[in-house]
């Protein structure tokens, strides 16, 4: 269980020497660079991502549909 | 099996990625490292008004005030968000650990899924494509 913990805090401190070092070589600060990160970026990606799922969903069974051919699985 | 080279190396690309930049950092760091929950980390907390350090992490207000350059003017809007996923994040109990859960585990997964899926369907509908 102390391994996790030790795992857990230098996950945390690795991360976070990552987000300095990246606002430190793109010459932006600590707080522009999570806010880009966290608040934008990932919400961008979530929905994105998501957004993109659905689309390929909706492009696969029309194609499906337009060719009446079985799925592949 | 190259789907499964392909999928693992767009998990693991982001974290290779954050290794990189961090330990091409690590030499160049003149400082004393800075040492929190018994773990030494890559950058100093010495106060600097020309780089970021852990005291931007430790002190939000002094990274406010010697560091933002494009976001001075939008602080009423960007506080409201940066601090209400803190204050969320810190609601769980253990601010650190629901960090990792979330932010660097969660959520990178959750869009890994997605990516994923949607590439298995790109890869079905080229099939499909190929058999007209």
């Amino acid at each position: 269980m102390n391994y996790i913990i030790e795992l857990g805090k230098f996950i945390y401190a690795y991360c976070t020497d990552f987000i300095i070092n990246l606002a430190n070589i793109l010459n932006l600060s600590y707080y522009e660079i999570n806010f880009i990160i966290f608040c934008v970026l990932y919400p961008i990606l979530i929905i994105g991502s998501i957004g993109f799922y659905l689309t390929q969903k909706l492009r696969f069974k029309r194609i499906k549909e337009h060719n009446q051919v079985i799925p592949i699985v | 099996m190259r789907k499964y080279i392909r999928n693992l190396a767009i998990l693991i690309s982001p974290f290779l990625f954050m290794i990189i930049v961090n330990e091409v950092v690590r030499p160049t760091i003149k400082e004393k490292s800075y040492s929190k929950y018994e773990i030494t980390a890559i950058n100093s907390v010495d106060k600097n008004t020309e780089k970021c350090t852990w005291i931007c992490h430790n002190n939000t207000t002094y990274c406010k005030k010697h560091h933002v350059k494009y976001l001075k003017n939008y602080y009423a809007y960007t506080d409201a968000i940066y601090f209400g996923i803190i204050g969320l994040l810190a609601k769980t109990g253990n601010y650190g650990l629901a960090n990792i859960i979330f932010l660097v585990i969660l959520l990178p997964l959750l869009i890994w899924f997605f990516i994923i899926k949607s590439l298995n369907i790109q890869y079905k509908i080229n099939k499909l494509k190929k058999k007209q």
